[in-house]
């Protein structure tokens, strides 16, 4: 027996657990379930419910000797508490006897369910939570059989009452075990919700504008543990037993959420999210839960469209690829195979993308491959092959003795599960958080320290603290050399970066560089995480990983760096080399690069004919559009008739990632396979299966026939890959991994626990005595001077205006529509009001946008989202832009 | 004057003295005089000490020993903070306020040395919302004086120690007098209690070490300071020593506060201090505690008033609030009044209080309108057995006890009413017909 | 030989005799459809949808009766009713509800797990349709107030069990 556990009886079964266990989280490694409702594992214990009542005692110490007591037998005398203990709330010690299956428990246990249901309704057949709700299950196993209760003296209040847009109450229902405001206040951090009133007349209120506003409402209704709180989407749309449910991963952001998608009759019913302690614990943002809507929409492309006079036209498949091919082959013909490019989203799953550069690169013998528009051109990260978070990252268990540095990211906006993570290590775990940023954002209110710099400062930044890493000696420098090169001529180059001149160009104090610097390398372990609000600038990427490698925080878990990549499998699209440099693992090409995303679209490129696949250029800028109209032929693969599908001669349907299966690699590059959930509409094909036939028509024999063989080639070429068949993606959780894991109280499905496999980094390898790494550094781009007028910021939001968000109704509302955010005081000054329209300019482009008057701008700062209806702030910021000088008038 | 048993008051020295509310009245007749003993002479472990070796019992209803409850406070914790509770919210319970308005000084001043003895800065009376007029009123005066004469605020009496004290008023919730949720309130929360441990001792007010004491137990510090533990222990019992402020109402001729040294019996309150029962009836029952004691009848009356006698005779001194049931007063009536103060009065966060106390209203309120039946009163008493020991703070089970032996105690009337429900019900039709036809068989 | 005679003679008679006798009495075949077919008050026949006095549908769309159902022959989709659209009394009713009487056995178990007693297995048995698909009932068929009467007649028998000891002890 260590120091650190204690071994207890609980019903008669000896027990060893970790020292501070709760008796209710002890009970379940014998399986003996303690009843609960208010208490939940990701939550702090507030012993309110009353349900997880047990007779408790500890050995009985002598008052004299200070002896335990000792019975005739020898044994030590156990002394009961005289009143029956909360479970949730009482940690184990060494010695005590726990009775959960006693007489008097079993009667505590049925009272408190007696109580429970005085005023509960008897709504179970209408209930949405029927079938899977704890409440129900408990009184069947613990409660009394019948009812004592007078059913005129029930309390009522309102039925339907809607928190929201999203969520929906019925305080009949509610048993008032808070567990929707302690999860808002302790893991969302967005405390919309409250209990209003006193005694039996308590009701959940929410008094924020919007009502119940947060990006994890969602959350509440899977912990309600009766069906106060259900989802305005899911209502009443099945019955939990009629679902069928298939392990998938989310689409909408880099995190991957594991989810579930429980379907009835070839519909997704609803979105839930699937227990992954690496990934997203047992959350998901409202995005994903609502999110869904896309794959069952009337608007989704079912056969091949092929233009014929001038008009898109329904064709066969045969036809379509067909066409493609002759065109393909008479363009490389003609023009060489640099005439053909490609662009692929970074939706499109592993497969999808390792055989589009195989397409290209191997078939057609172009290297005009890239994924980065749109959304992607605004971030790319070669850092994560180097010093990305090492294997076996947990952010669910950082906390004391290690600090998180965020750089330029609103990660409540940008990844909402990955704010609750890391908002959970400081705010819970007590992790030092660092928030690096241009503008106060949600995470500051978590961050023991907030540095705000500059716009176009942050590599300064950077660098300003590797500098005062350096200047305080926070440095091992013989590891250092034993891993890396080039530290003599990194320190030469540091010289200029001392904190005093770094404060004075980046505005941040110098004190709270070097405290920010001292703590991030004393700390045991270090993550930067860094995202769109960074920019896409080499040389801070170069910094930041000189900044890891230098604090030894690089190649081991829990250590490196993070880009909050915008999409599902932007990591992946970077790996499998759909770019015009790289290879499918990083390997440099041989000979000469091909041309960009930005390239290909900037009208004069040489391309005669483009196949573009899950991306819609053509909405993002007029140039985009002008440059595709003047292609002789340009094939779409696509879900949607989108603006560039629009502008196409062949539009090839494809499935939706839920109608599907195959891989994502999430930003910590953890890469998981996901099921088919639904049929796909129509004659749509998988995004593989359509390069595939494509392939054929243009000479090659390719024998793929389903994702996971697609997989199985990935495995042997990409080293990176090695071992990631679909059969260890998606085997299940170990037995013991399993034992620490959440249980669904109450939920009808069993979550499939899979975790998913990262690759490791060079820093990995580095550690176990692989090659040294360079340590780089890039001169900054120098900073502009001080010019007049705002300084407007391109900032993702999470409801933003992508098409496939704009499918689900149940959150139109709130998507943004084109807008600029001021402080209060700048819009006195222009004299404007929440919903008057000025006129922004930079250079001669200027846009119409109206204000919205937001307590968290700076003055002299404004605020507009990316990526809405129109692209306003891409035309002034520019397309991977993030930060312009603008003038700001009223109109 | 004093009455009888005391030559002089300790607590009441108002009723002795006539402008002690005033600092001139107060400091001319000793006032802040044991302040300056224990400031100049003595160290703060010495205060804690005579406080204990005083005996001085907590005088909110628990009776903890208020020395023992100082020497809980870590001395390496800082700041640490004095919490007043003055949400004196008991049914029947009026004692404080009549110290706060008439003898505010000496509660400062008692304040003051139990801030002293623990190294304490900051000090809070936490008020009822129903005090408003007092605390914005004298009490806010009697600090601002003490203030004005250097007696609070920086470098107190010329010494090194320097405290604040702060008025705060709740909203008028009977929990936020258990001490948790007190604190909750106090900070801006939910005046709902807290799971213990961490006791108040360790992690009080926000997280820091918090002495919380009734204003009655700090009233009573400096007279024991001035005088020493010898002379507290000449009034009361060996365990309960020192006088003790008795609220008297019900049917009484002559209700009020009476201060009386603990041990006194029952019947001296009623009898001599009360003038007797209204129109010399009998006493039927006393609460000695407000809502929350266990009833005792007629037969307690020579019970002395300490905390052991009255633990003995199964009930409990609390905050001394006896209220006085006579031959005139329905007991249902009077116990479905508790039911609905706890109802009321349930701040909602564990089930079998906000539940318990609910349902329970609902079968008196069945019962008193004569919809009750035998098995209603039997009902009473299981939802009581599901409630107690399963609350989470006190609120919910103190619920307990004046039910129970509300119904032990006058059973008859219970079920005197319970007929006439009984009597009114209409019979079963399905199964008087099933019964019919069950003896048609039989005789077949 | 004349044994054999007079054998086959007896029993060709005592044949005779059998149908002679059943000649004169009552025929047993009823004369369906043209005339109606007594069945008891509580033989399980065609499901009706009941409705509240106020013409609301007592179904709240809960699926039980699919959940019961050994021959998943139900299938029930709900939705929430408005203001404005009300088909039931509280949140939810059953935006489409569909028997498959090719498939139904007539157990009855959805009429049992029915919490509001929508769905009644009434008397109608006279099933037989010219398509297949029409053996497919909507909600709106099962809905609709059906007259039987033509072809069933049912019993006015005594009902074997006194309703008040239904559930006591």
């Amino acid at each position: 027996m260590s120091d650190n556990t204690v071994t207890l009886i609980i019903d008669g079964h000896q027990v060893t657990v970790p020292k501070g266990t709760l008796i209710v989280d002890a009970a379940k490694q014998i399986e003996n379930e303690i009843p609960v409702f208010c208490y939940h594992t990701k939550m702090d214990p507030v012993g309110m419910c009353r349900m997880c009542l047990v007779e408790v005692g500890t050995p009985a110490i002598n008052r004299e000797t200070r002896q335990p007591e000792l019975d005739e037998a020898g044994k030590p005398v156990i002394r009961f508490f005289p009143k029956p203990m909360t479970a949730c709330t009482t940690p184990v010690s060494e010695g005590m006897v726990v009775k959960v299956d006693s007489e008097s428990a079993l009667e505590k246990r049925k009272g408190i369910l007696e109580f429970l249901l005085t005023s509960h309704p008897l709504d179970c057949p209408v209930c949405d939570k029927g079938g899977e709700c704890p409440l129900q299950d408990l009184t069947i196993r613990h409660g009394p059989g019948n009812s004592r209760f007078d059913y005129e003296d029930k309390q009522r209040f309102p039925k339907r009452y809607p928190l929201g847009d999203l969520i929906v109450l019925d305080m009949e229902r509610c048993i008032i075990c808070t567990r929707c405001v302690r999860f808002q206040e302790e893991i969302a951090h967005d405390p919309a919700l409250a209990v209003e009133n006193r005694g039996r007349r308590a009701h959940i209120v929410s008094y924020t504008d919007p009502v119940f506003d947060s990006h994890y409402s969602g959350n509440t209704a899977d912990v309600c543990p009766v069906g106060a709180l259900t989802t305005r989407d899911f209502r009443f749309g099945a019955r939990s037993w009629e679902l069928t449910n298939a392990p998938s991963v989310c689409n909408h952001c880099g995190v991957g959420c594991n989810t579930v998608l429980s379907t009835r009759t070839g519909q997704i019913k609803r979105i839930m999210p699937r227990q992954n302690e690496a990934v997203n614990e047992v959350w998901i943002c409202d995005k994903g839960r609502f999110g869904h809507h896309f794959n069952g929409s009337p608007n989704r492309l079912t056969t091949p469209l092929v233009r014929k006079d001038g008009e898109l036209v329904e064709a066969s498949w045969a036809e379509a690829l067909d066409l493609v091919g002759q065109k393909f082959a008479a363009i490389k013909e003609a023009g060489g195979a640099n005439a053909l490019g490609g662009i692929a989203g970074a939706r499109l799953s592993n497969e999808d993308l390792y055989l589009f550069q195989k397409l290209f690169r191997d078939v057609i013998g172009a290297h005009n491959i890239d994924h980065r528009v749109g959304l992607s051109a605004t971030l790319e990260d070669e850092t994560a092959y180097t010093v990305g978070v090492g294997c076996g990252t947990d952010l669910s268990r950082t906390g004391k003795g290690a600090a998180i540095l965020v750089i330029g990211s609103d990660l409540d906006q940008e990844a909402p599960v990955l704010y609750l993570r890391v908002a959970g290590a400081a705010a819970k775990r007590g992790a030092r958080l660092i928030n690096a940023g241009g503008r106060q954002t949600k995470l500051d209110a978590q961050a023991q320290t907030s540095l705000r710099y500059r716009y176009g400062t942050a590599t300064h930044l950077a660098l300003g603290l590797l500098a005062s890493v350096v200047e305080q000696k926070l440095v091992d420098e013989a590891g250092i050399e034993a891993r890396a090169t080039g530290f003599a001529e990194l320190k030469k180059a540091l010289q200029n970066y001392a904190t005093a001149k770094v404060a004075d160009v980046t505005g941040v104090d110098a004190e709270e560089i070097n405290a920010a610097a001292k703590a991030f390398a004393e700390a045991d372990n270090g993550i930067i995480i860094f995202g769109l609000e960074a920019g896409n600038d080499s040389a801070l990427r170069a910094a930041l990983e000189a900044l890891a490698l230098v604090t030894g925080h690089a190649g081991e878990a829990d250590n490196g760096l993070i880009a909050v990549l915008p999409h599902a499998n932007s990591r992946g699209a970077a790996d499998m080399g759909v770019v015009p440099d790289r290879l499918p693992g990083y390997a440099p090409v041989d000979g000469e690069a091909g041309l960009s995303a930005q390239e290909m679209l900037a009208g004069e490129s040489g391309l005669k004919g483009m196949l573009i696949a899950g991306v819609d250029p053509a909405a993002e800028s007029e140039a985009y559009q002008a440059a595709l109209e003047g292609l002789d032929f340009l094939v779409v693969q696509e879900l949607f008739l989108t603006e560039t599908a629009k502008l196409a001669d062949v539009v090839l349907p494809v499935k939706g990632a839920a109608e599907r299966d195959g891989t994502f690699t999430n930003l910590e590059r953890r890469v998981q396979a996901f099921d088919i959930g639904v049929p796909a509409p129509g004659l749509a094909w998988a995004d593989w299966l359509v390069l595939v036939a494509i392939a054929g028509r243009l000479g090659a024999e390719w024998l793929y026939a389903s994702a996971d063989g697609v997989m199985a080639e990935i495995t042997q070429q990409v080293p990176l890959y090695a071992g990631m068949e679909f059969e260890n993606l998606t085997a299940p959780v170990s037995l013991e991994r399993k034992t620490s894991h959440y249980i669904y109280e109450g939920m009808s499905f069993t979550a499939d626990a899979r975790e998913g496999v990262q690759w490791p980094t060079l820093a990995e390898n580095n550690a176990e005595g692989g090659p040294k790494l360079p340590l780089r550094f890039i001169e900054p781009a120098p900073v502009a001077g001080d010019e007049d007028g705002f300084t407007l910021v391109g900032s993702r939001f999470l409801y933003d205006g992508g098409r496939l968000l704009a499918e689900s109704q149940v959150v139109e509302s709130r998507i943004r529509q084109p807008q600029i955010l001021l402080s209060k005081l700048d819009a006195q000054r222009l004299g404007v009001a929440n919903g008057d329209e000025v006129t922004v300019s930079q250079n001669g482009v200027s846009v119409a946008l109206p204000v919205k008057i937001n307590r968290m701008v700076a003055e002299g700062t404004a605020v507009a989202p990316r990526n809405v209806a129109g692209r306003p702030v891409e035309k002034l910021v520019g397309p991977g832009g993030v930060y312009a000088t603008v003038k700001v008038e009223k109109t | 004057m004093g009455n009888e048993l005391l030559e002089k008051y300790v607590l009441f020295r108002h009723r002795d003295v006539e402008d002690i509310h005033k600092i001139d009245g107060y400091t001319a007749n000793d006032g802040y005089t044991a302040l300056k003993k224990a400031l100049e002479t003595m160290k703060p472990e010495d205060v804690t000490n005579v406080v204990k070796n005083a005996g001085l019992r907590g005088r909110g209803g628990a009776g903890f020993p208020a020395g023992v409850k100082w020497s809980f406070i870590p001395k390496d914790i800082f700041p640490k903070y004095i919490v007043v509770n003055a949400d004196e919210s008991e049914p029947g319970t009026f004692k404080d306020r009549e110290i706060m308005t008439y003898n505010p000084h000496q509660l400062i001043e008692g304040i003051i040395m139990c801030a002293y003895a623990v190294g304490a800065e900051t000090a809070y009376i936490y008020g009822r919302g129903e005090f408003r007029t007092l605390f914005l009123g004298r009490l806010q005066e009697a600090v601002d004086e003490a203030y004005a004469k250097g007696f609070l605020g920086k470098n107190i009496l010329g010494s090194d120690f320097s405290m604040d004290l702060y008025l705060h008023l709740g909203a008028g919730a009977y929990i936020c007098g258990e001490e948790t949720a007190l604190l909750n309130s106090l900070e801006g929360l939910m005046g709902q209690p807290r799971s213990r441990p961490p006791f108040p001792a360790v992690e009080g007010l926000y997280a820091k070490p918090t002495v919380i004491n009734n204003v009655e137990t700090l009233t009573n510090v400096p007279p024991i300071v001035a005088n020493g533990a010898d002379w507290y222990h000449q009034f009361g019992t060996e365990r309960s020593p020192g006088t003790k402020i008795f609220s008297l109402s019900g049917r009484v001729n002559k209700p009020g506060n009476y201060e009386l040294p603990l041990g006194t019996p029952i019947r001296y309150l009623i009898e001599e201090c009360g003038g007797g029962v209204i129109d010399g009836k009998a006493v039927k029952g006393i609460l000695p505690a407000g809502a929350s004691s266990a009833i005792v009848g007629p037969e307690a009356l020579d019970v002395t008033m300490d905390y052991e006698a009255m633990a003995a005779a199964g009930t409990m001194l609390g905050s001394a609030s006896f209220i006085i049931m006579d031959e005139t007063v329905d007991a249902v009536w009077a116990a479905e009044k508790n039911v609905k103060f706890f109802k009321h009065e349930s701040c909602g966060k564990c089930s079998p209080c906000r539940e318990g106390s609910f349902w329970l209203t609902s079968v008196y309120r069945k019962l008193r309108e004569g919809r009750g039946s035998k098995k209603d009163v039997e009902m009473l008493e299981t939802i009581i057995n599901q409630m107690e020991g399963n609350c989470f703070c006190l609120l919910g089970e103190f619920t307990v006890p004046g039910v129970r032996t509300s119904l032990a105690l006058f059973r008859d009337e219970y079920e005197a009413l319970a007929r006439n429900g009984d009597e009114m019900a209409q019979p079963d039709h399905n199964l008087v017909l099933a019964e019919q036809m069950l003896n048609s068989q039989s005789k077949v | 030989m004349i044994k054999e005679v007079v054998t086959s003679s007896t029993e060709i008679a005592r044949a005779m005799g059998v149908t002679i006798k059943y000649f004169f009495t009552k025929p047993v075949t009823h004369q369906f459809p043209d005339e109606p077919v007594e069945v008891y008050p509580r033989f399980r026949g065609r499901h009706v949808l009941k409705r509240h006095e106020n013409g609301l549908e007592r179904c709240i769309g809960c699926a039980l009766c699919a959940a019961a159902c050994p021959t998943d022959c139900i299938y029930v989709e709900a939705a929430e009713n408005t203001d404005d659209e009300r088909y039931s009394p509280g949140e939810r009713y059953a935006k489409v509800y569909t028997i498959n009487m090719l498939r139904c056995i007539f157990c009855g178990y959805c009429a049992e797990a029915c919490p509001t007693e929508a769905v009644v297995l009434e008397h109608d048995f006279a099933l037989a349709e010219y398509d297949r698909w029409d053996a497919i009932y909507p909600k709106e068929r099962l809905l609709e107030p059906h007259d039987a009467s033509k072809v069933v007649v049912v019993r006015d028998d005594e009902v074997f069990v006194n309703v008040s000891r239904w559930g006591k002890k």
